[in-house]
């Protein structure tokens, strides 16, 4: 078992805590909480092959700080939007936000 | 043998703080152990010897990102009730049982492929040359994204009548 | 009636001072050999004794330093202000024109309860002036005083610390919010206001210095000041810079989220004893920090004519930057809030993207006043 597979393993166990937040979580903001998870696990994934096999001189590192960028944007709408329903409903849960449906 | 102890408890202590994070009955915990979470994965680059790329995370997730979410937590509230049903959590169980299988197959991959020591260790000037050269033009499209993000959070989140 | 925060006060502090005891017995293990050799030096060589690693870590830009300067600084501040309104200021403690009254001010804060209250959230409500003041004093081990004083030189020094400075927002909101009480938490989120809006502008600001001396590195940017300073160079990125130090510092005029007359002392309102002048020890410290950092990147750092060791240099420079920080409060009023945070995202930040792009136009002829 070399090093590369422990980060990976690693990546993984994260990966499964942040699915496991996200299908079975009712209120939004701990969903929230499991994708950012989520997108750290896959950013742990680049960032172990950026240095154990990496394909590039020095830039592989990049697209792990890009990632991290828009995971920023992303939280930022998404904290917005949920606020904005706080507003018009007095809580977050997901399971009643179903007036698309159907 | 330490050298492969360090990444397992890094493993172990960023999963106790996800796991807290998603599973503590208060929010605000929740959103202090995920804090907690992302130190532990900057831990893990300083580890993997990309320096700048843990302070990166350090200073974005942890100083920003952190602190907008607590501060949602704070305006949104402790609501609603805390027990998911349990159709939810079946399904919730077998997407992670699906995943923690992709292992096995990562495993009998992964674990012959060859590693190469990154040899020349970090170099600033070669990830600052790269930015620019290869990825100069995704950089000018991340600050049109970023800027377009915090344009329509603010409009999201702007009270027309009152202000705080 | 009794509270229940009695016990829970008595046994935190118990495990807590039990815990504290541990780890400094482990510190003090693991730097055995360093001790004993210092003590060694003492007996034997004693100037040697200033080259030691443990000397650096305990005294100089260490621990004691960070510990009395906030002491110097709040006797130097309360009598500016007071020479600026007229009055005296301390006057009785210690002989000559108050000067041991910071120390009387820290034996009562020593002596008086810690009153937590009712529905609080106890441990969080103790715990985040502890990580306040860790934010504050962590930083300061990257600055350095002198070509033989400093504490760790990290090629990425500049970036770790605005990295682990903006952590501070965080220590913030909590203590504003365990303390149960409405009031601090607006004051909370107008700390928070205050400090988000003038972070851009505080990194954007260190950029020019960054790109005259290309260097990440604390060491790296004062070694290329030698010919000339960088506020010559750059100078509205240092007044950018300083403006956005006295925001991040919730100096007056930037006082708005402890606005005595709206907010009681805003989030800092259910903190008694010695959990508040915690709190004020940090924001001294976090003072500390930041004019070190001033004074590296734009002052030149420990760069004078040799007619003075280069640490006394900094030391001269590191109190102008807090003597002017400290005039500053006497002077000027308060900003309101809107002013405030328009303040931040609409003339600073494009104040400091100017002078990037002035220095970009103006490389070829500052490129030979470097180094």
């Amino acid at each position: 078992m070399n090093d590369l597979l422990l980060y990976v393993a690693g990546s993984t166990i994260f990966f499964a805590i942040g699915v496991y937040g996200l299908l079975s979580k009712k209120s939004a903001i701990r969903i929230l909480f499991a994708i950012e998870i989520i997108i750290n696990a896959a950013n742990l994934n680049i960032a172990a092959f950026a240095r154990y096999a990496p394909y590039d001189l020095g830039g592989a590192q990049a697209i792990a700080m890009f990632v991290i960028s828009i995971a920023a944007a992303e939280a930022a709408v998404g904290l917005a939007i949920i606020i904005e329903a706080f507003r018009l409903r007095g809580r977050v849960n997901v399971d009643e936000m179903n007036e698309m449906k159907g | 043998m330490v050298d492969i102890l360090i990444p397992i408890l890094l493993i172990a202590l960023s999963s106790v703080a996800a796991l807290l994070s998603l599973e503590s009955k208060s929010l605000v915990y929740g959103a202090i152990s995920l804090a907690i979470f992302f130190v532990g994965l900057s831990l893990f680059f300083f580890y993997l010897g990309l320096p700048y790329l843990a302070i990166f995370q350090l200073a974005i997730y942890v100083g920003a990102i952190a602190v907008l979410i607590m501060f949602a937590v704070m305006v949104v509230g402790e609501g609603g009730s805390r027990e998911p049903k349990s159709r939810l959590v079946i399904m919730g169980i077998l997407g992670v049982v699906s995943i923690v299988s992709s292992l096995y197959f990562a495993v009998s991959y992964f674990g012959s492929v060859s590693v190469t020591q990154g040899s020349q260790g970090f170099n600033m000037s070669l990830l600052s040359s790269a930015l620019i050269n290869q990825y100069g033009l995704l950089i000018v499209v991340l600050g049109l994204l970023l800027s377009s993000a915090a344009f329509g959070a603010v409009a999201l989140a702007r009270r027309e009548a009152e202000e705080t | 009636m009794i509270s229940k925060s009695d016990t829970f006060t008595s046994r935190f502090f118990k495990v807590g001072a039990v815990g504290s005891f541990l780890l400094l017995v482990i510190i003090i293990y693991l730097l055995l050999p360093d001790i004993l050799n210092a003590i060694k030096l003492i007996l034997t060589d004693p100037p040697a004794l200033l080259e030691t690693d443990i000397f650096k870590l305990i005294i100089f830009p260490g621990l004691l330093y960070i510990s009395i300067v906030p002491l110097i600084a709040e006797w130097v501040e309360r009598k500016i202000v007071a020479k600026m309104q007229v009055r005296v200021g301390p006057l009785y403690v210690g002989g000559w024109e108050g000067v041991l009254q910071p120390i009387a001010d820290l034996l009562k804060l020593l002596s008086k309860e810690i009153i937590i209250p009712r529905n609080a959230d106890k441990m969080v409500f103790i715990l985040s002036p502890v990580l306040a003041f860790i934010i504050g004093a962590l930083p300061s081990i990257v600055i350095p005083y002198s070509p033989n004083y400093v504490i760790w030189n990290y090629q990425f020094g500049v970036v770790l610390f605005f990295a682990v400075l903006s952590f501070y927002p965080l220590a913030v909101l909590t203590a504003a919010w365990s303390s149960n009480n409405k009031y601090s938490f607006i004051g909370g989120l107008r700390a928070l206001y205050q400090l988000a809006s003038y972070e851009v502008p505080l990194f954007l600001s260190t950029l020019p210095s960054v790109m005259l001396s290309n260097s990440l590195s604390l060491m790296g940017i004062a070694e290329s000041q030698s010919k000339i300073w960088f506020i010559a160079l750059a100078p509205v990125s240092a007044i950018v810079f300083f403006i956005a130090m006295m925001a991040e510092l919730e100096r007056i005029p930037f006082d708005t989220p402890e606005a005595d007359s709206e907010l009681v002392t805003g989030w800092t309102t259910e903190y008694a004893g010695m959990a508040w002048g915690l709190l004020q020890f940090a924001s001294y410290v976090k003072l500390t920090a930041f004019s070190g950092v001033f004074v590296v990147l734009f002052l030149g750092g420990w760069q004078g004519p040799s007619l003075l060791p280069p640490v006394v240099w900094t030391l001269i420079k590191v109190g102008v930057v807090i003597l002017l920080l400290l005039l500053a409060r006497g002077y000027y009023p308060r900003i309101r809030i809107d002013q405030l945070v328009r303040g931040g995202w609409s003339w600073l930040i494009p104040l400091s993207i100017i002078n990037i792009l002035a220095l970009f136009a103006a490389q070829p002829f500052v490129a030979s006043l470097v180094r």
